[in-house]
């Protein structure tokens, strides 16, 4: 099977700090992968590397065979989406425009068809009460959820989600991964998730940790 | 030596200051060609608005009280100098035209909406990069300068000539009834009118919609400058809320100055 997303001796230096050193990474269409954290060992800066937001000291990122930079930002925006840790909304938008925002900005669909689709997403995240509110009357969970929502609005192919299950119930927990095992299932989408510690990884098809500045496969 | 020295970073402060609001000009004019985009514009005109109600119509109370006070106190100086006679309903316009319409309208309006609206932007955008929302907007590749810049640069412009054309108007309804009610002047209220329409020349006109203008555009620069300066520390947002308002005062009443000085000679 070839890979849709594929870093390439990826080293990541910020000044003296060296957070990855010629780190190698592929992962198939519709696989879910774990990147097991600890405190300060890189874990968002490699997401942001693999959404393309962040460009590497050296190596390469590869999507679908084709080098990331040579991706349109409307194209990117259509196969990845990177949901930021306790940091998603936008706060002079409601929780509903913060949905619509980046879809109206880079496609155009029907209004009807957007609204069903993010009532769908919204009411099995148990969001659709709050879909109406103001992103300061969410909870962190809340809005790590809200970003989640977004990402499968958007339809994108590739979803990076930072400590999702970070402040989630057990209950909660089970429920979301069990929601993004459906959609992986159902539309081939691709997850590649950063989790701690105590964290739940046994839906994840791989699961890698960050030792000596390198991916190790568990 | 040293006085030398503080002239020359005061100096070099200046100039890096606007070295910096060039480049967000530039910045601001480049990112307008996504209003061309009829999705985006859609997202701007929502933003638009909300900045127009924002620091034009919510702007209208204060604005009103400030006209009737400034008519009261520019109307009683003026019976002390013109008092009554031939040819009153003239020197009144003439007056007006010169202390309101040219002079106290444009600062005063400017002065409301620096201290109504340009520090509210400083405070929002200062806690909007505080909360790391740039970085959410960048990492959906949405561009922030469209979503939080475009529609203040191009709303207070707007909103200071609507707030400086509705200050004219609350001015010279209640200079007509302080006049003419408090003072008993004998003096018609479509003379009054008729004098002051006839003695704005184009040139007034011109020179108020560039103060407006320009004014408002300058404040709006000012103000969203400030806010992206703000580092990771609350109190930055204070900081820059101070030197927001200074630097909006001394730089939008300086122009106003040095326009009128040009322009009224």
């Amino acid at each position: 099977m070839s890979a849709i997303l594929e870093l390439q001796d990826i080293s990541i230096q910020f000044s003296n700090n060296t957070l990855f050193n010629e780190l190698n990474l592929a992962v198939n269409k519709g696989e879910i992968c774990c990147i097991r954290t600890g405190v300060l060992d890189g874990g968002s800066t490699l997401l942001k590397c693999c959404a393309g937001l962040i460009l590497p000291t050296s190596g390469l990122v590869h999507l679908e065979g084709k080098s990331i930079d040579q991706y349109s930002d409307c194209e990117l925006f259509k196969k990845i989406s990177y949901c930021q840790e306790n940091a998603g909304l936008i706060s002079i938008f409601s929780n509903y425009n913060n949905l619509l925002l980046p879809i109206n900005y880079h496609l155009q669909i029907n209004s009807k068809i957007l609204a069903a689709r993010i009532s769908n997403i919204a009411e099995k995240f148990g969001l659709s009460d709050v879909l109406n509110k103001e992103p300061y009357q969410l909870n962190d969970v809340q809005i790590s959820l809200f970003t989640l929502v977004r990402a499968l609005t958007i339809e994108s192919e590739i979803i990076l989600l930072d400590e999702l299950q970070s402040g989630m119930s057990v209950a909660m927990r089970q429920r979301v991964l069990e929601l993004i095992r459906a959609y992986s299932n159902e539309y081939g989408y691709t997850f590649i998730m950063t989790t701690t510690a105590g964290d739940d990884l046994r839906f994840a098809d791989r699961v890698f940790s960050i030792k000596n500045q390198q991916l190790m496969e568990e | 030596m040293n006085w030398l020295g503080n002239i020359g970073r005061k100096s070099t402060g200046w100039l890096f200051f606007s070295a910096d609001l060039f480049g967000l000009l530039n910045l601001t004019f480049r990112e307008m060609r996504h209003v061309l985009n009829p999705s985006r514009r859609r997202i701007f005109w929502f933003l638009f608005k909300r900045q127009l109600y924002n620091s034009g119509l919510k702007a209208t109370y204060i604005n009103t009280v400030v006209a009737i006070m400034l008519a009261w106190l520019v109307m009683s100086k003026a019976y002390l100098l013109l008092s009554e006679g031939a040819g009153a309903v003239q020197y009144y316009a003439q007056f007006f035209i010169i202390v309101v319409i040219r002079e106290i309208g444009p600062i005063v309006s400017g002065v409301i909406l620096i201290a109504r609206s340009a520090n509210a932007i400083t405070a929002e955008i200062g806690h909007l990069k505080l909360n790391n929302e740039f970085d959410v907007l960048s990492s959906m590749r949405i561009s922030p300068v469209f979503i939080f810049l475009v529609p203040v640069f191009l709303s207070f412009p707007l909103s200071l000539l609507l707030m400086f054309f509705y200050f004219n108007i609350v001015c010279i309804s209640f200079s007509y009834l302080f006049i003419s009610g408090l003072y008993g002047l004998d003096i018609n209220f479509a003379d009054f009118i008729r004098e002051i329409v006839m003695g704005i020349s184009s040139n007034e006109i011109v020179i108020s919609i560039a103060k407006a203008c320009l004014g408002g555009g300058l404040i709006g620069l000012i103000s969203i400058q400030f806010g992206i300066k703000v580092g990771d520390k609350f109190t930055d947002i204070s900081r820059a809320i101070s030197n927001s308002i200074s630097t909006q005062f001394l730089v939008f009443i300086s122009f106003n100055v040095a326009l009128s000085i040009l322009a009224y000679r």
